[in-house]
Parts: C-alpha cells; sequence; structure tokens
C-alpha cells in the first residue's frame, strides 16, 4: 500500500515545488528526477503485485474523509467564481447541484454505511499505473523543451503553473485507478475534470475559453451522473464500494441503475457522442497537453471505469446503451476523421473512435471482450502519444500542422517522419498491437450476437484504414524541392520519440507477455472461470514473422534505397486532375453532416436507455 | 487438418502456379473480349510476354524507393496467399493483404508523376470500398463454421453460399470492379513486381471466391473452381451489357451492397445458424 499512496502523492510534493521554481534550470531538474522517480516508482508497484490477484487496503481514516469534503466544496467553490468571472453560467449551475448533493449525503447517509477497503490494486490497475506513470511522465519531460519554445512566441510564461497542473493530473489519475471507496474516486474524478478545464483554457485565448468551460459542463455532467450513482448505491444497496457493487452485480442481483450512470460518466470523460466535443477543443491547448489528455490521462478515466464495469454489463439496459454508444461512436468517428487534414484533428477523431471500440467492448462485458479492451487500451495510450508528440516537434518546425503540408516528410525530416510512420502504422496495420486488439475485438462483438455493432465494426475499420493510409502516403509521397528542414531536436526529445516508437513495435512483438502475466489472470481473477487465448499461438508466432520481415525490410533495403532525382513531369498534373472526379470525400462525409447524424444517434440511446430504467423503477 | 507435406506442397503450388494461372486467365480473357468485340485478340500467351519485357527494359531513371515498396507488396501478397493455401486463419489472410495493399498504395504515392499518384489515391479508395465486404464475407464464415480458420471452412456440411448469398454478391462485386483497371506507368521492374502481385492477388481472391463452395464432398473443389472462373469471366458480360457504368457507382456498390444484401445476410445468420 505504501507504494500506492507515494504516487499519488509524492506528484503532489513535486507539483507544489514545480508552482514555486520560476527558473528554467531548476525547472528541468525537478521535472526529469520526479519524472525518474514516478515512472521507478511506477514499476516497482508492478513488480509488487504483478502476481496478486487483487489486494485490498482499509486505510481507514475519519480525517481522508473530511478532507475530502471540504476538498470537495473548495472545488465547487472554485468552479462557482470562475464561472461567474467569465459570465459561464451552467458550469457553475452543476456545481451547485452536485456539491451540495454530495455533501450532504456524506453528512448523512455516507456516514453510516461502513467502508471495509478504501483502496486496492489489480492486474488491470497495475496496467494503468504502468501507462500512467511511464508514458505520462515522459510526456511532463517532453513538454520541458515545447513549453520553454512556446512561452518564446506567446505571451506571459505560465509554465510553472502548467506543470503544477500535469503533476496533479497524474497524482489524480493514480488515485483513480486505485480506489475501490467510489466516494474517493469521484474526488479524484473531479480532480482531472478540473485540471484539464485549466489545460485547455491555458493559452487564454477566446477560443480556448470557450472550449475550457464546454469541457467543464460536459465533464460536471458525468460527474453529476457519478454522485447520482454514488447516491443510488448508498441508498439501495448499502455500499460505496466498487468491488461490493461488482459481486453483488454478478451475484445475480440487478445493479444496473448505479451501473449505467457510471458508464454515463465514463462516456462523458471518455468523449463519446454526444459529447465528443470536448475533446476537439483540446486542440486549442499546447501540444503536450494533448498528448497527455489523448493517451494515459483523463480520457482513459472514462474507459478504464467503463472496463471496471464491464462484470455487470452485457444484455441489459446499462451494457446495451454503453455498447450502442461505443459502436455508433467509431464509426462516426472514424468517417469524421476522413474529412480533416489538420492532423490533430485527424488524431483527436482517431481517440474518439478508438475510444469507442474500448466502451464498446465493455459494453459486451464478456471476457474475450474485456480482453480486447484492454490491449486497445494499451496501445492506443503509447501510439498515440508517440503521434502527438511527433505532430508537436513538425509542427515546431514546419510551421504547420496540416496534413497537406506534411508533403514529402521523409525528404524534409527523416527522423520525425520515421517515428510518425511507426506511430501511423501502429495505430491501424498489421502486425502492429492495435491491429491485434482490433482483431479480438472483431471476435468479441461477433460472439456479441448484437448485427448492429458488427457493421459499425466493419465499416469503421475501413474509414480508419482510409484515413491512415492517406496520412502515411503523405509524408513520404514526393515534392518538388525537397529541403532538410530538420532542426536537432533536443537530446531527451529525440530519446522519447525514439522509446516511444521502438515501445510501439516492441510490444506488438511481446503482448504475449502481457497477455499471459497480466491480462489472462486478471481476467480469470474476476469472471472466475477459464479463459482461452483469443489468438492462437500459430497466429501470434505469425505476426511476429511478420513484424521480423518488416523490420528486415526497412533496415537493410529501404534505408539504402535511392530516391532517382530525375526532373517531376508537372505537365501531367490536368491529366491527373480528370482521373478523380469521385475524389470529394470531404464533401461525403461532411464533418457537420456526421457529426449531426452521431449525436442525434447516442442522444437518442442514452435517452431511450434512462427512460427504460426510471420506467422499470416506478 | 492438413499434414505438415501437404502444407508446404500448397503453399509452393501457389508460389509457384499461380502466376502462370493468373497470367493465362488474363490472356484468355483479353482473347475472348476481343473475339467478343470481332477483333482477333491478342495471343493467350501475351501477358507473358508482357512480363519479360518489363523485366529487360533499360532503366536510365531507376527510382529504388518505388521498387522497395512494390517489392514489399508482391512479398506480402505471396505471404498472403501462402497463408490462404496453407489453410491459415482467414482474418489473418485478409490483414497480410491489407499490409500488401499498403505497400503499394504507398509505391504509388512516392512516384514524381501525379498520374501515378492519382492512381495510388485510387487504389486507396477502392481498399475502402473492398474492406467492408470482404470483412463482412469473414464474418460470415465465422459464424456459419464457428471458425475463421480455413481448413474448417472447406469441411462444412453444406456449401457456405447457401446460408450466406447476401455475403457472397458482394464479393462477387467487387471481383468484377477489381478488373476494371486502370494502368499507371511505372518503371519497368516496378511494372513487373507489381503485375506479378495483381496475379498472385487475383488466385488469392478466386480461392476466396471458391470458399464460398466448398464443402465436404469429393468433388466439392471441382465445383468450387468452375464455378470461380465462371464468375472470373463475368466482367466480360457486365461490360458488354453495361458499358458506360459510372465509376462513382463502381465505388459506391459495394458499400451498399454490403449494407443491405450483407447486413440482411448477417441478421439471417444470427437467427438461423449462430
Amino acid at each position: 500500500m505504501g507504494t500506492i499512496l507515494f504516487l499519488i502523492l509524492f506528484p503532489l510534493v513535486a507539483a507544489a515545488a514545480l508552482l514555486l521554481i520560476k527558473t528554467d534550470g531548476a525547472r528541468d531538474w525537478m521535472v526529469k528526477r520526479s519524472s525518474a522517480v514516478i515512472a521507478i516508482a511506477s514499476i516497482f508497484l508492478a513488480v509488487q503485485y504483478y502476481a496478486v490477484d487483487g489486494e485490498f487496503f482499509v486505510l481507514e481514516s475519519k480525517v481522508i474523509s473530511y478532507a475530502i469534503v471540504g476538498i470537495e466544496v473548495l472545488l465547487g467553490l472554485v468552479i462557482l467564481t470562475l464561472g461567474i468571472r467569465y459570465k459561464k453560467y451552467l458550469a457553475p449551475l452543476l456545481a451547485l447541484v452536485q456539491t451540495p448533493l454530495l455533501v450532504w449525503f456524506e453528512l448523512t447517509t455516507g456516514q453510516r454505511i461502513p467502508v471495509t477497503n478504501n483502496l486496492y490494486i489489480d492486474r488491470f490497475s497495475v496496467i494503468m499505473v504502468l501507462i500512467i506513470g511511464i508514458i505520462g511522465t515522459l510526456i511532463c519531460v517532453y513538454s520541458l523543451g515545447y513549453m520553454k519554445e512556446f512561452h518564446h512566441h506567446e505571451q506571459a510564461d505560465r509554465r510553472p503553473w502548467f506543470f503544477f497542473l500535469l503533476f496533479v493530473f497524474l497524482s489524480a489519475m493514480f488515485g483513480i485507478v486505485t480506489s475501490n471507496n467510489l466516494v474517493w474516486m469521484l474526488f479524484f474524478w473531479e480532480i482531472t475534470t478540473l485540471c484539464s478545464f485549466f489545460l485547455i483554457g491555458y493559452t487564454k485565448t477566446k477560443e480556448s475559453i470557450h472550449n475550457s468551460f464546454r469541457a467543464l459542463v460536459i465533464n460536471l455532467t458525468g460527474g453529476l451522473a457519478f454522485t447520482l450513482a454514488i447516491l443510488a448505491l448508498g441508498s439501495f444497496y448499502g455500499t460505496l464500494e466498487l468491488n461490493q457493487m461488482l459481486a453483488i452485480g454478478t451475484m445475480g442481483y440487478s445493479v444496473v441503475l448505479p451501473a449505467a450512470l457510471l458508464a454515463f460518466a465514463g462516456i462523458t470523460k471518455a468523449a463519446q457522442m454526444p459529447f465528443s466535443s470536448w475533446l476537439l477543443g483540446v486542440t486549442a491547448a499546447p501540444t503536450p497537453a494533448s498528448a497527455l489528455l489523448h493517451s494515459s490521462a483523463m480520457v482513459k478515466a472514462g474507459v478504464f471505469l467503463i472496463v471496471k464495469l464491464a462484470p455487470v454489463m452485457g444484455w441489459n439496459i446499462a451494457g446495451i446503451m454503453t455498447s450502442m454508444i461505443g459502436g455508433v461512436t467509431f464509426l462516426v468517428a472514424s468517417f469524421l476523421a476522413i474529412s480533416q487534414s489538420d492532423a490533430k484533428r485527424v488524431l483527436s477523431y482517431s481517440t474518439v473512435s478508438n475510444l469507442g471500440l474500448i466502451v464498446a467492448c465493455g459494453g459486451i462485458g464478456t471476457p474475450g471482450a474485456v480482453w480486447a479492451a484492454i490491449m486497445l487500451l494499451l496501445f492506443h495510450a503509447i501510439a498515440k502519444s508517440l503521434l502527438f508528440l511527433c505532430v508537436g516537434t513538425a509542427e515546431r518546425q514546419i510551421g504547420s500542422g496540416d496534413i497537406e503540408d506534411m508533403d514529402g516528410l521523409f525528404g524534409r525530416m527523416p527522423r520525425i517522419a520515421q517515428y510518425m510512420a511507426i506511430g501511423i502504422s501502429g495505430m491501424f496495420l498489421a502486425p502492429f498491437g492495435m491491429l491485434l486488439s482490433k482483431w479480438i475485438a472483431l471476435k468479441a462483438f461477433v460472439d456479441s450476437g448484437n448485427p448492429i455493432l458488427v457493421m459499425a465494426l466493419v465499416f469503421g475499420s475501413a474509414a480508419t484504414l482510409f484515413y491512415w493510409t492517406k496520412w502515411l502516403g503523405k509524408i513520404i509521397a514526393i515534392i518538388a524541392n525537397p529541403m532538410d528542414v530538420e532542426e536537432t531536436e533536443s537530446g531527451s526529445e529525440r530519446l522519447i520519440l525514439s522509446f516511444l516508437a521502438a515501445v510501439t513495435a516492441a510490444l506488438s512483438v511481446l503482448f504475449p507477455v502481457i497477455a499471459t502475466s497480466l491480462i489472462v489472470p486478471y481476467l480469470q481473477a474476476v469472471y472466475q472461470m477459464e479463459i482461452a487465448y483469443e489468438l492462437s499461438a500459430t497466429n501470434l508466432y505469425l505476426m511476429s514473422l511478420l513484424m521480423a520481415v518488416l523490420v528486415l525490410l526497412f533496415t537493410f533495403s529501404f534505408r539504402k534505397a535511392k530516391k532517382s532525382t530525375g526532373p517531376i513531369c508537372l505537365s501531367d498534373v490536368e491529366q491527373g486532375e480528370e482521373a478523380l472526379v469521385e475524389w470529394d470525400l470531404a464533401g461525403f462525409f461532411g464533418e457537420k453532416k456526421m457529426d449531426l447524424i452521431g449525436v442525434i444517434c447516442c442522444s437518442t440511446i442514452i435517452v431511450l436507455a434512462f427512460l427504460f430504467l426510471l420506467g422499470g423503477a416506478f | 487438418m492438413f499434414s505438415i507435406q501437404t502444407l508446404i506442397l500448397s503453399v509452393v503450388l501457389y508460389l509457384v502456379f499461380a502466376p502462370l494461372a493468373a497470367g493465362l486467365l488474363e490472356g484468355g480473357f483479353n482473347k475472348l473480349s476481343g473475339k467478343l468485340q470481332g477483333r482477333p485478340g491478342s495471343p493467350i500467351l501475351q501477358p507473358f510476354d508482357d512480363l519479360f519485357q518489363l523485366l529487360k527494359k533499360e532503366e536510365n531513371l531507376a527510382d529504388q524507393v518505388q521498387e522497395f515498396f512494390l517489392f514489399g507488396f508482391l512479398l506480402f501478397l505471396m505471404i498472403a496467399g501462402g497463408l490462404f493455401f496453407a489453410g491459415g486463419d482467414l482474418l489473418m489472410v485478409i490483414f497480410t493483404l491489407t499490409l500488401a495493399k499498403v505497400f503499394l498504395v504507398m509505391g504509388l504515392y512516392t512516384s514524381q508523376s501525379r498520374v501515378v499518384q492519382k492512381g495510388g489515391e485510387r487504389e486507396l479508395l477502392l481498399m475502402m470500398t473492398y474492406e467492408p465486404v470482404i470483412l463482412l464475407a469473414a464474418v460470415g464464415f465465422y459464424l456459419v463454421n464457428s471458425s475463421f480458420d480455413i481448413a474448417d471452412i472447406l469441411h462444412g456440411a453444406l456449401p457456405d453460399v447457401v446460408l450466406m448469398p447476401g455475403m457472397f454478391l458482394g464479393f462477387v462485386l467487387i471481383l468484377t470492379m477489381k478488373q476494371r483497371s486502370f494502368p499507371y506507368e511505372l518503371s519497368g521492374k516496378a511494372q513487373a513486381m507489381e503485375k506479378l502481385a495483381h496475379w498472385y492477388e487475383r488466385i488469392l481472391l478466386l480461392g476466396l471466391l471458391s470458399l464460398f463452395f466448398a464443402w465436404d464432398w469429393a468433388f466439392s473443389p471441382v465445383v468450387a473452381v468452375s464455378v470461380s472462373l465462371v464468375i472470373d469471366f463475368l466482367p466480360l458480360l457486365i461490360d458488354r451489357c453495361f458499358p458506360g457504368m459510372k465509376r462513382l457507382f463502381a465505388i459506391q456498390a459495394p458499400w451498399i451492397m454490403a449494407m443491405t444484401a450483407g447486413f440482411a445476410n448477417l441478421i439471417f445468420l444470427y437467427l438461423t445458424v449462430y
């Protein structure tokens, strides 16, 4: 338990220190050292607990409970003042409903409900801790260089605040993945909401403030649902503990109402439709903040909660609602990504769509689906952080984040282009991890017996294939006057990018190790049954073989290949124009149209689900 | 399951004979197409002659990067086909095929000519339109045979087409569309590799098609191969009957088919066999 507490508390100490540090040198030192400490502690925790089915910790203390209530009130007041200052009244309104409700519950019913275990750790938490503790801190270190440059061009230097937020974020994330007491989890949950609010509004432009309040409102709505779930659990089932709730549910009693409310909270946080707009607004923030929110923090808290709920999902209202929203979001967001040319927006929609896949798996709730969900979560975290950081670096050096301007990046910035190509391949192509996960997801979808989900997956995959390949094609395409504009990035920046690229490739081959040591035992403990391997050994060997062939091809053949330097025939441009009259996909999958379809579908699903639940209750 | 010897034998047979068969098919197709239009038509062995001409072509501007990607296209297609004829996992075959096609698209994108780059965009667009049809067919085979293993799919009690007519139609459609090729000029070596890879692909797709007609009966391979060959020549008729079919339609049609017939078929499978 010591390690868990350390992981929650140490980033807070580092954050406080970073708020006070004003010089570059000291900040560099502090961020790098603290990141190393957090990463090592995460690995230490993994070594401690990877062989444990699930360990619970009491940690009973009245002081902590009161402190949590106190801080919740404080957070509510912060939202209130900010809302009034910026004349945005919806967020304060939500806070005004939620905070008193929670405080009242805590001081009355909540007091009387005994909580046996406040914290816990199991293998899924271990995976999450590793993602947060390693990828999250790498992004923090990368931010050092990026933010220095960022404030070189732009207004007042507010870096102490930026790094404070990053480290508080890490602490809250560790809290979410190790809390068994749902009141505690909600507390950390709200902290991530507020941190992301400040990160999105970091630049204080009109756009970013608007985006930050939209994110706040959406996530507070989720927070309200979370609060209601706690109220329902406490009043009807007499427990506040996640493991108790899951136990009650798997024993055959219906916990569908709290499950649906918690899933709703997860859906808002994981930026599923109709709530996806807040994640798109993150692009207004500095790129490392996007990287953190998209890969290892925030949205991952949402899918984490939904995947945790998987044992009580399936063919009930909560499960159907969740899987349908995930499926529709996957499909629609994939099409939305096609119509985009801004790299960060493509990445954002791809995050939304991949999270949709994870959410759908959680909603299906079978062991196979959860297997796919955990793998997707892991591989997405790695590849997506790599891609965001690559785009951040490329944007800084070519002065544009538009994919159209990344034409021939291989000629201009060979190193970044290579990392980017690995990241992109890692997102959709055999033999990389995301594709393996999608393979397992496809089986889980088919076995779930829901034809709509199967159709969503099949068509969504086609769209995914399209936009990633197009991007990949752009960066290797040939342009008229390639110029090597690659600056030498700082040593740590290059180290981080190459590390993430290497992990993307290596984990794709090594994932059987993760499966045997973490995923299968986790599923066996949760579902209390023998879990079959989702991919046969033969297929795994074949995938590794493909990876070996790819690596050999690129190291021995591609590096040596010379590009012909012949003149570029510009004369055939006109002929080329004619060839593709139907190449008007932006019109076909227009953003407004697709977005509207997704929002309407998913809102209807949610409304129907809750109407049904309320109808059943009364 | 097959023994290891048959397994190796079938892979070797595919690697050696697929280009021969596909070349002959192409020659025959051209000949017949000429006959139907009242021309004498080119000799049946013409495609092989073309291939050798390409290999002999003198190159002054060899583009090694492009050749690299087209080599990848050829190599991964041979692997995908090999996996198929070894009775491997259907999804594994499909994913490897996708990998190969991504190499093709990359190879075309890296060209200096806009026309070839546009060809890459077209290949990519076609890939996107075929993907749902192929994946849906794989799902169908899985639901009918409770396995993605080609070896299992071959030994069903019935020819699968009986239960999967909607998915079958979609598949026929993409095979027909596929042959309306859009040529692009590459360097000799690259073009030769591209041609060879497309031959391997054609035999692989015909193999996939014949899965619909395979069941546990001694003569089922004969049925499967003959039906596949007939369907392979279908474009000839379609071009005769609908000469001015719109390109846009060619791209939309597989999706429409998958969304209607494929979806209906999927629901039918869930209601009956699953």
